[in-house]
C-alpha cells in the first residue's frame, strides 16, 4: 500500500465552555491515501465536522487540539499560521455544508474564484486566472461559465452555489478535499447531481477525498472506505463494502437499518435508533452507545477499544461483541418489529 | 434607480408638509408673540402694525398655508428676534457654522468608531474590548454636557494654571481680533472633540456588533479556508459586510450633525442651527423657529435617502427599480 497523504494519529479536541468540558473528539486516529475517498459518517454531533475543521485548522482557539495531523509530510498542527495558510484551500480545500451562506454575498462568483486562485498563485494574471476559474466552472456543469462569473451569489440557486463552491474547491488542483455535508442544505432532487459533480472534481484534479455525512445512503459508489464515528469516537471502519453487508457494530447496523429503500421488496417499517445522541459534557459511562444499544451487557461498562478484525486491520470496530454478532442480514433486513 | 429617486423625492412631500405644519401649529400655539411688546411703551397702532404684518390674526392653517407658500419660494418671513432680517439669509449663515463643526467631527467619528468597532469585535473579550466597551458605555450614559463642561474646564481653567497658556477657546467661533487659520483650529477644536466623543461611544456600539455577526458567519469561514491572510479575511471580506447596515446609522447622524447640536452649540457658545432654533422657541420666534425645522428636516430626508441608495451601491443584493 502507497504511503498516506494524511494521517492522523490521536486527534482530540475540547472545547472549554461555561458548562463544562466539551469533548467534541476523543483519540480518532486514520489515514487517506492519495486518490482515495473516505467517507466520515454519523450523526450531528458525533464529532465528524469538528475533526475536519481540526485538519483545515479552522476551529477556534478556544479549541484545544492534541494529537498529530500529517499531511504529505508536514506535522500540520506544528505550521506557523503563515505555512499553514499555503496548504488552505491549496492543497488541502474544504466545500462547506450551506452553500447559501458559503459565498460571501458582496463580491461576485468569479471575483471569489478569482480570488482563490490568484491567493495561492500571485504570478497568474488577473485574465488568465478569470478563465482558469471560467473553466472551472464549465467542469462542475454552470452553463454559460464566463457570462455566469459576473453573477453574484443570490443570482445562483442553492445547487449552482454548491457547484461554484465545489469548483473554488478544486481550483488550484488540491491534494485533499474535504466535503463537509456538501448535500445536506441542498433539496433532496439535486443531492445526486452534486456529488455527481463532486466525483468527477476528484476525478478532474485526482485528489483524495474526506466526504463527511450523515446519510450512510450517499456514501455507496462514492467512497473506497467509510468510517462511521459517534460520541466524538470512531466506531467503525472499514472498505465501503465490508460496512455496508458485514458490520460488526451495533451503530452502524442501527444507521444502516434505518436508511429506507426503493427497491425493498417487502414493506418494512424503517427501524430508527432509540434515544438520541450522548452529551459530550457528560458521556455514559462506558461504551457510549450502551443506553441505546438493544446488545448491551453489562460488560458494556467499560469502554471497548477498537478491535481489528482482519489480518490488515482494515476493518476495526469498537465493540466488546463485535466478533460474535450475527450475521448482517438479520438486522439489515428489516424483519425485525 | 433615476425613477426610485424620484418616487422618493416625491414621496417626502407629503412627510415634510404633515411635520412642517405639526410644528407650526405647536409654536403658533405656544404663546403670545406680542407679549414681548408689552413691556415697552407702545402704542395700539405698533401692535395693530404687527398683527398686520405677520397675519397674526389669521387662523392657523390659513397662517400655516401663507407660510408654507413662501417658504418653498425662499422666502420664510423676517425674524423678528434677529432685528427682522430674513430668516433664510440667518438659518443659511448658522447653518454653515455648525457644518465647520459637523463635518470634522463626522470624519473623525466614522474614522474612530470604524477601527474600534472592528478591533474590538475581531479581538473579542480583550483588554481593549473591555476598554472600548467602558469608554462607550460612559460615553453613552453621560449627557453631552457633561463631556462639554469637563472640555471647558480642563482647558479653560486647568491647562492655564498649571502651564498659563489657554490652547483651545471654550466659548465662541471666533475672536474680535482674528488671527486667520491658527485662531479657526483653537475655536473649533473643544466642540469637535465633544460631538466626536460622545457620538463615537454608540457608533462604536454598533459597528462592533455589526462586525461580531459578519466574522461568525459562514462566508468568513469560506475566505478563511482559502488561505487568505487574516488582515485581508477581516478587512476585504468582513468589513465590507459590517459597514452595510451602519450606512443608515451614519446617515442619520449625520443628518443629525448638520442640523445642529443644541447642547454642544449652547455649552460653547457657537453660533450654529442648534442654538438658533433654541433662540427661535424662547424668543417666540415663529419665523425662525419655522426656518430652523425646515432645514433640519429637509437635511434629514435626504440623508435617510442618501443611505438607502448607498445600500444599494453596497449590497448587491438590493436593487431599486
Amino acid at each position: 500500500m502507497s504511503s498516506p497523504l494524511l494521517s492522523v494519529r490521536d486527534l482530540s479536541v475540547a472545547f472549554h465552555t461555561d458548562d463544562g468540558v466539551v469533548n467534541a473528539v476523543n483519540d480518532i486516529s486514520f489515514e487517506v491515501h492519495p486518490g482515495e475517498t473516505l467517507a466520515v459518517v454519523g450523526e450531528s454531533g458525533s464529532g465528524k465536522s469538528v475533526s475536519a475543521m481540526a485538519l483545515m485548522r479552522l476551529l477556534p482557539s478556544s479549541a484545544r487540539i492534541q494529537g498529530t495531523i500529517e499531511f504529505d509530510g508536514r506535522d500540520l498542527l506544528g505550521l506557523s499560521p503563515r505555512d499553514m495558510r499555503r496548504l488552505q484551500g491549496n492543497e488541502i480545500a474544504m466545500i462547506f455544508q450551506d452553500p447559501m451562506t458559503a459565498l460571501n454575498p458582496v463580491f461576485t462568483v468569479g471575483n471569489q474564484l478569482v480570488e482563490a486562485i490568484r491567493i495561492h498563485n500571485p504570478k497568474v494574471s488577473k485574465r488568465a486566472a478569470r478563465e482558469r476559474a471560467a473553466s472551472m466552472l464549465a467542469l462542475v456543469g454552470i452553463p454559460d461559465a464566463d457570462e455566469r462569473l459576473d453573477n453574484y451569489p443570490h443570482e445562483f440557486s442553492g445547487g449552482m452555489r454548491q457547484r461554484a463552491m465545489i469548483a473554488m474547491g478544486i481550483s488550484n488542483e488540491p491534494k485533499l478535499l474535504i466535503a463537509d455535508e456538501p448535500t445536506t442544505a441542498l433539496d433532496v432532487t439535486i443531492q445526486a447531481q452534486v456529488i455527481e459533480v463532486i466525483k468527477r472534481a476528484q476525478e478532474a484534479t485526482g485528489a483524495a477525498m474526506i466526504l463527511i455525512t450523515h446519510d450512510l445512503g450517499l456514501v455507496a459508489g462514492v467512497a473506497e472506505r467509510v468510517q462511521v464515528m459517534y460520541g466524538g469516537r470512531l466506531f467503525e471502519t472499514g472498505p465501503t463494502e465490508t460496512i455496508y453487508y458485514r458490520s460488526r457494530n451495533p451503530y452502524t447496523r442501527g444507521l444502516i437499518s434505518s436508511i429506507p429503500s426503493a427497491t425493498a421488496r417487502t414493506e418494512r417499517r424503517l427501524a430508527p435508533i432509540p434515544g438520541a445522541p450522548p452529551s459530550a459534557i457528560n458521556p455514559p459511562k462506558g461504551c457510549v452507545f450502551r443506553p441505546r444499544c438493544q446488545h448491551a451487557t453489562d460488560e458494556c461498562f467499560t469502554e471497548p477499544g477498537l478491535r481489528r478484525l482482519d489480518e490488515a486491520a482494515l476493518h476495526q470496530s469498537r465493540c466488546h461483541y463485535a466478533e460474535q454478532l450475527g450475521e448482517m442480514d438479520t438486522a439489515a433486513s428489516g424483519s425485525r418489529t | 434607480m433615476f425613477a426610485y429617486v424620484v418616487r422618493r423625492i416625491l414621496s417626502t412631500i407629503p412627510l415634510l408638509l404633515v411635520g412642517t405644519f405639526i410644528v407650526f401649529t405647536l409654536t403658533a400655539i405656544s404663546g403670545d408673540p406680542l407679549s414681548r411688546l408689552a413691556t415697552a411703551d407702545v402704542g395700539e397702532e405698533a401692535y395693530e402694525r404687527i398683527i398686520e404684518l405677520y397675519g397674526l390674526d389669521q387662523p392657523i392653517p390659513i397662517r400655516y398655508v401663507n407660510w408654507m407658500s413662501s417658504a418653498i419660494q425662499g422666502d420664510m418671513g423676517p425674524a423678528p428676534s434677529q432685528g427682522s432680517q430674513p430668516t433664510f439669509n440667518i438659518v443659511m449663515d448658522r447653518a454653515g457654522n455648525t457644518a465647520r463643526l459637523a463635518i470634522p467631527a463626522f470624519f473623525f467619528i466614522a474614522i474612530t468608531a470604524i477601527t474600534l468597532g472592528v478591533y474590538s469585535a475581531v479581538k473579542q473579550y480583550s483588554k481593549l474590548d473591555y476598554f472600548v466597551t467602558g469608554f462607550s458605555f460612559l460615553g453613552i450614559s453621560l449627557p453631552t454636557f457633561v463631556f462639554g463642561l469637563l472640555l471647558q474646564v480642563i482647558f479653560g481653567l486647568w491647562f492655564f494654571d498649571w502651564f498659563g497658556v489657554r490652547p483651545f477657546y471654550v466659548l465662541g467661533m471666533r475672536t474680535v481680533a482674528s488671527h486667520g487659520w491658527l485662531d479657526m483650529v483653537r475655536s473649533h477644536v473643544l466642540p469637535i472633540v465633544t460631538l466626536w466623543l460622545v457620538i463615537t461611544a454608540s457608533e462604536s456600539r454598533f459597528q462592533r456588533a455589526a462586525m461580531l455577526e459578519v466574522i461568525n458567519s459562514d462566508y468568513i469561514r469560506t475566505a478563511r479556508a482559502k488561505g487568505l491572510p487574516r488582515r485581508k479575511v477581516i478587512l476585504k471580506h468582513g468589513l465590507r459586510n459590517a459597514l452595510i447596515p451602519l450606512v443608515t446609522i451614519w446617515a442619520i447622524d449625520l443628518g443629525l450633525l448638520l442640523g445642529g447640536s443644541v447642547v454642544t452649540e449652547t455649552i460653547f457658545a457657537w453660533p450654529g442651527l442648534g442654538r438658533l432654533l433654541l433662540d427661535g422657541i424662547f424668543q417666540q420666534d415663529l419665523n425662525l423657529t419655522m426656518g430652523v425645522i425646515m432645514v433640519v428636516s429637509l437635511l434629514v430626508v435626504a440623508f435617510n435617502l442618501l443611505a438607502d441608495l448607498l445600500y444599494g451601491v453596497l449590497d448587491p443584493r438590493i436593487r431599486y427599480e
